[in-house]
């Protein structure tokens, strides 16, 4: 390409002319691509835009059309429903319908509830009672399993305060009772022991009312306490006699003493005793202790004793009625008082309490050892003397004993035969006094260091034997000692002859068709013409 | 204050008289309709059925002393030969009643009359038509029920526990006839 050729002056703004030229036209077509791309930016910017409305106008759509799923579900759980009923009335197909709706109705509950709880509480709370009883008869065991937890607390609960607190009364009883032997063996005597006997009576047992009634018409004829039971007691009279009336009639079938004697309600009972025109009720809490009724039994029939007149011709005015309240107080406070527990020991009162049961221990012990020492000593004491025929000297020589046989000064009793009267005396009875050799031996005394009494004989007098005579029919005996051998027996009147006497025994002799006779009778059954000798009496050693 | 005590005392020192009374009658003549109007002054529309017996006591204030019934309100029809008449031990009286819509009540007066009397020979007893207001349903003729109370020589009174018409007056009877 040829360029032409310009002056300096006026070729400069040719030049930039030129130049621009050579410009526009070199870069006319980045010129073109900035300017597209310039249009581009702004038509991406309008296009920002747009995309966020469009995007709010999406999300207003998704709400939209969410609602309108929602109203379209419930319809469709509406026309479901209407469907299933059309089809249970149709094919009558409960179940299928009941499954249906089951959903339906659990869910249009569980929003009733969410909304107002206390309206659906109020509305369901007539039948919960009916729906349990119905759940327990058809599923028991699912309903013990349910309740199980609630009801298993609060019983365990309840059972350990019960127990706790008849723990704390034995606990008590025993500190008490401690050392109280009375009670002790009253246990043993029932077969039970002490701790037993204190379980039984920490079982708590109180009379809370009483009522006497006249029998027939129910008719109240006095109560204790009489506070806060004067409209209702009347009440009472007349229901116990109605139940114990129609109890006779329905159990007693025309049976005589078949009244009704007890009622429980609770933990409270009515125990009932008749009388012939009244009876009395007695209300208790708790179990009662042996013998209550039996004592109960007793105070019904004297206050029957007492006023029978007046019980039997009630008519109903009080003013004919003797003043009964008193005996009921009466009642009430001895039946509380065999139960009133006993104060504990003052520190003082225990002290005393072990002294004295100490000194009671000593004084035992002192008497055992006393007695023990009396009864070694005894035979020392009471020796059992068998007394002896003391021969004379000249008849039988042999029975002279030696002087060797002398017992033992401290244990020898003293001397007891000195016969001083002669023979002659009685000469008739003289043969019978010869001893006979079996005799000797049996009576020589053993020098022995026993404490065997040995009397002593000293032949140095002839003893002579004294007449008497019998006043009663006896049998002798072979020792002056009851329950003896006996030897034989001797008839009233009967001759005899006192050989020996020993306290109030005489050793007798008398002749009989079977020869001569010896043995001990009681000094009551012989008639002595003279006093007896005092070498006959053998002294009764003393005591020590 | 002091008034008052005076009262009171005087109240108390007053003595009391006690008397079984037995109300006898048919099944649903009114007898416990009766009672409730007497005893808690008002009248229950809806029947109670009496099961045994039902027992309502009412304290009356006499010149000088308080008169106390223990009212026994038995079971009336087939079922009073059941309980027997061991229920009757010991009533003073009686109200003996009869429904006068029902013709087949009245018959049964003497025989409740004759139950009372074969346990006490001196109760006293009083006759009641009960249900007088249901004038248009009435059943029992003035003539029949003299006719049926005339041989039985005692107080009729015709009542009704609805309106509360000589119910107060038939235990007031009662307690006059009582206390005689």
């Amino acid at each position: 390409m040829a360029i032409p050729p310009t002056s300096d002056s006026a070729s400069q703004p040719r030049e930039e002319d030129l130049l621009r030229a050579a410009q526009s036209i070199l870069l006319a077509r980045e010129r073109e691509r900035i300017r597209a791309l310039e249009e581009e930016i702004a038509a991406y910017r309008e296009s920002e835009i747009s995309i966020e409305q469009l995007q709010e106008k999406i999300e207003q759509l998704e709400a939209q059309l969410l609602k309108v799923q929602h109203l379209y579900e419930d319809q469709l759980m509406d026309l479901q429903t209407s469907i299933s009923i059309l089809n249970y009335k149709n094919f009558g197909r409960s179940e299928s319908l009941l499954s249906r709706l089951s959903p339906v109705f659990s869910r249009l509950i569980g929003k009733r509830i969410e909304e107002d709880r206390d309206e659906m509480a109020k509305t369901f709370s007539p039948i919960m009672g009916e729906a349990i009883r119905t759940q327990i008869r058809n599923s028991r065991q699912d309903m013990i399993d349910a309740i199980y937890p609630i009801i298993g607390e609060s019983v365990q609960k309840s059972v350990a305060e019960t127990l706790r607190e008849i723990q704390r009364n034995i606990d008590m009883r025993l500190r008490q009772t401690t050392g109280d032997v009375w009670r002790q063996l009253q246990a043993r005597l029932r077969g039970v022991s002490s701790s037993e006997l204190a379980l039984r009576d920490a079982i708590p047992f109180q009379v809370e009312q009483l009522f006497f009634i006249q029998r027939d018409s129910g008719l109240l004829l006095a109560t204790y306490p009489t506070e806060d039971a004067e409209m209702s007691s009347g009440m009472i009279g007349g229901m116990l006699t109605a139940i114990r009336q129609f109890a006779r009639d329905s159990f007693g079938r025309g049976r005589t003493g078949t009244d009704l004697d007890e009622i429980q309600y609770g933990d409270d009972r009515i125990i009932i005793q008749g009388g012939q025109y009244a009876y009395l009720a007695v209300v208790i809490h708790g179990i009662e202790p042996e013998g209550f009724r039996g004592t109960v039994q007793t105070f019904v029939s004297e206050l029957h004793l007492q006023h029978e007149h007046a019980l039997k011709a009630y008519a109903g005015d009080s003013e004919t009625l003797p003043a009964l309240t008193p005996h009921l107080a009466e009642f009430m406070g001895a039946v509380a008082g065999n139960r009133r527990q006993s104060k504990p020991l003052t520190r003082l009162q225990r002290w005393f309490v072990f002294i004295f049961g100490m000194g009671g221990l000593l004084f035992l012990a002192l008497s055992c050892f006393y007695l023990q020492f009396t009864i070694a000593l005894l035979p020392v004491a009471f020796p059992t003397a068998t007394p002896t025929i003391t021969p004379s000297p000249t008849n039988t020589p042999t029975m002279t004993p030696s002087p060797t046989f002398t017992p033992v000064p401290t244990n020898t009793p003293t001397p007891t035969l000195t016969p001083t009267q002669t023979p002659t005396n009685t000469p008739t009875f003289t043969p019978t006094f010869t001893p006979t050799p079996t005799q000797t031996p049996t009576n020589t005394p053993t020098p022995t260091n026993t404490f065997t009494p040995t009397p002593t004989l000293t032949p140095s007098l002839t003893p002579t034997p004294i007449s008497a005579q019998m006043i009663g029919d006896v049998f002798t005996l072979s020792e002056p000692q009851l329950f003896t051998p006996r030897t034989g027996e001797v008839v009233r009147g009967t001759a005899v002859t006192i050989l020996a006497v020993y306290q109030n025994w005489a050793k007798i002799q008398w002749t009989d068709r079977n020869g001569l006779q010896e043995g001990w009778v009681l000094l009551q059954w012989i008639d002595l013409r003279i006093p007896i000798p005092d070498y006959l009496i053998t002294p009764t050693p003393a005591r020590p | 204050m002091q008034r008052g005590g005076t009262v009171k005392e005087k109240f108390r020192s007053m003595k009391i008289v006690q008397k079984k009374i037995c109300l006898l009658g048919d099944f649903a003549v009114g007898k416990t309709s009766l009672i409730r109007r007497y005893v808690e002054e008002r009248f229950d529309e809806s029947y109670l059925s009496t099961i045994g017996v039902h027992m309502s006591r009412k304290r009356l204030e006499r010149p000088n002393h308080f008169l106390d019934f223990f009212i026994w309100d038995l079971v009336g029809g087939e079922d009073f030969h059941k309980i027997g008449r061991n229920y009757l031990l010991g009533a003073a009286g009686a109200l003996i009643v009869c429904d006068l819509t029902r013709p087949e009540t009245l018959p049964k007066l003497a025989y409740y009359a004759e139950q009372m009397r074969a346990v006490n020979e001196t109760a006293v007893l009083i006759f009641i038509g009960n249900k007088v207001d249901l004038a248009t349903e009435r059943a029992i003729s003035d003539d029949e029920l003299h006719q049926a109370i005339t041989p039985l020589a005692h107080t009729f009174l015709q009542t009704s526990a609805k309106t509360g018409e000589n119910v107060n007056n038939a235990f007031y009877q009662l307690a006059e006839l009582l206390e005689m």
